[in-house]
């Protein structure tokens, strides 16, 4: 059994405990306006297309396009040694997400490739156990 | 929304600006890379700067009846520096304060307005990524990616600078293009941190910090502080210290869909910074054309590229072929960022390059005079903001 990887501890905000509630179940749920169907990330107590206060916690699909990277060769947390390559991908449902690429190559990397977030166990900074979602270059 | 050109003309030509003062960025780096204790706090490096921006414009602190500070806290600031006022603001923006400082001028509640910028990041240690970084709701993005390493403004210009590689082409060594040229600048300029001179070899032996950036496409971290004082254009003309430059132009513009997704930025923020740029333009009632000197908000290198699209001086896409063909640095037909910038002169939030494009629209650049200058333009762009300004020179 190997030992879980630490990581910077999500801020957590008023609207953004039940994300990581489903993110520790394996998965991405993120909130859908009840009366425009616009999907909005980070979590917020308002839709911005609307401004209706009713949303529901949609599953969403996992599945991405790249739109960029980049790779942080500066250490900046002491969690996370460098080389830390970081994607930003549009889900199909549309906020554009971003999340670490664990053993990815930013020399493979395309524009519009296709992606998928996976789920990994942590332990978080603050001492507390659940999961964190990387990006994972389609099968 | 469209907007009426008439209506902003008439911010134009009614204030001019009269005085400069900057603090001796690089004696004051070179003191705190000896870890010799700071000469001043943001309050002492904002009176420096007036200080010395009095003496320029020929008047006494009692002259002044507004001001608009800049990064230095507002309020306390007046108080320490005993001004009394009829007109104060605070904010942080280029754009912002020379659109306040025409609001006050124009309606007559200020008659002569102070900006006074002060910086104390470098002494107070302020972090820009990893833990410690500035974490406020207003940028949630700042810290909401701190599970994954992404923190630092540099790290979210890095992935629109990468987009803007894999779209248009861009290489490596074209970026070099922008901090060699500063440098180039830099190196004219006694007041600058950076001096020496850097060749293509130097620029790609520098250390990527979030790739594709480099540690030479960073700005400087550094204490100083800058004021500009402004007056109306007819008392402008009366005064002798100095040809008049006015404030002919300034534009707004914004894109805040998605922002802590960085959508805007991945979109190279066309649509926020192209409003602020014609929104200038057109107040000021010239157009790219007519710019002898551009000047921009330099966190870092790469944003250059797709701003020059945005703001009509070239073709999407085209901004490598434009900057390589007319020549950024000295001698070259488009000059950009003449003191250095913030990452060869100093990171004083823009407001350095303010105090660049009067001494030059003034003649009194020395040897970074640009030949005849006229008009110079200075653009931020920032998360879901974009500002511009032009000033000119009255003939």
């Amino acid at each position: 059994m190997s030992e879980l990887k630490v990581r910077p501890a999500p801020p957590k905000g008023m609207f953004d405990g039940p994300l990581w509630e489903a993110v520790d179940k394996g998965e991405f749920r993120l909130q859908r306006c009840n009366d425009c169907g616009f999907v909005r990330y980070p979590p917020t107590g308002v839709c911005p297309k609307c401004l209706s206060e009713s949303y529901k916690w949609d599953l969403m699909s996992g599945r991405g396009r790249i739109m960029s990277w980049c790779v942080f060769y500066r250490q900046y947390f002491p969690e996370i040694p460098p080389p830390n390559l970081v994607v930003l991908a549009e889900i199909q449902e549309g906020p554009i997400i971003v999340a670490d690429m664990p053993g990815g190559d930013a020399a493979q990397l395309k524009l519009d490739m296709p992606v998928q977030l996976v789920f990994e166990p942590v332990k978080w900074n603050d001492g507390t156990e659940g999961k964190i979602f990387h990006w994972s270059v389609a099968k | 929304m469209a907007y009426d050109p008439k209506l902003l003309k008439s911010g134009a030509d009614v204030a001019a600006i009269v005085g400069i003062g900057e603090t001796d960025f690089g004696a004051d780096y070179a003191a705190a890379r000896a870890r010799k204790p700071p000469t001043a706090d943001v309050f002492g490096y904002a009176a420096k700067g007036l200080k010395l921006a009095l003496e320029d414009a020929g008047l006494k602190a009692s002259d002044v009846d507004g001001m608009v500070a800049a990064l230095v806290p507002w309020m306390r600031v007046e108080e320490v520096l005993g001004l009394d006022l009829q007109f104060s603001w605070g904010t942080f923006w280029v754009h912002e304060a020379m659109a306040l400082a025409i609001e006050a001028i124009s309606s007559g509640r200020a008659e002569c307005v102070a900006v006074i910028y002060g910086n104390a990041y470098r002494s107070s240690g302020r972090q820009f990524g990893g833990p410690n970084a500035v974490a406020t709701e207003a940028v949630l993005h700042y810290y909401w990616y701190r599970p994954w390493g992404f923190t630092s403004q540099g790290a979210f210009d890095s992935v629109v600078v990468q987009r803007y590689m894999e779209k248009y082409g861009l290489k490596h060594d074209e970026i070099g293009m922008v901090p060699i040229a500063q440098r180039a600048w830099a190196s004219k300029n006694p007041r600058a941190i950076m001096r020496n001179p850097i060749t293509l070899e130097d620029y790609l032996r520098s250390p990527f910090v979030a790739a594709p950036l480099r540690l030479l496409d960073y700005c400087l971290i550094n204490d100083g502080g800058v004021t500009l004082i402004l007056t109306s254009i007819e008392r402008a003309k009366r005064m002798k210290n100095h040809p008049v430059v006015a404030v002919k132009g300034v534009g707004f513009g914004e894109d805040n869909s998605d922002m802590a997704q960085f959508r805007p930025k991945l979109n190279f923020s066309r649509k926020q910074m192209t409003r602020a740029a014609q929104e200038a333009y057109q107040m000021a009632g010239v157009g790219p054309e007519d710019i002898s000197a551009f000047y921009y908000y330099d966190n870092f290198s790469g944003e250059l590229f797709y701003m020059l699209e945005n703001c009509g001086y070239c073709e999407e896409g085209r901004a490598a072929e434009f900057i390589r063909t007319k020549g950024i640095g000295p001698g070259g037909k488009f000059p950009v960022n003449t003191s250095g910038g913030m990452l060869s002169e100093a990171y004083m939030h823009g407001w350095n390059a303010q105090a660049e494009m009067v001494r030059q629209l003034r003649g009194e650049a020395g040897p970074r005079q640009v030949e005849g200058a006229r008009y110079a333009h200075f653009m931020v762009n920032q998360n879901a903001k974009a500002g511009s300004v032009i000033y000119g020179r009255m003939s």
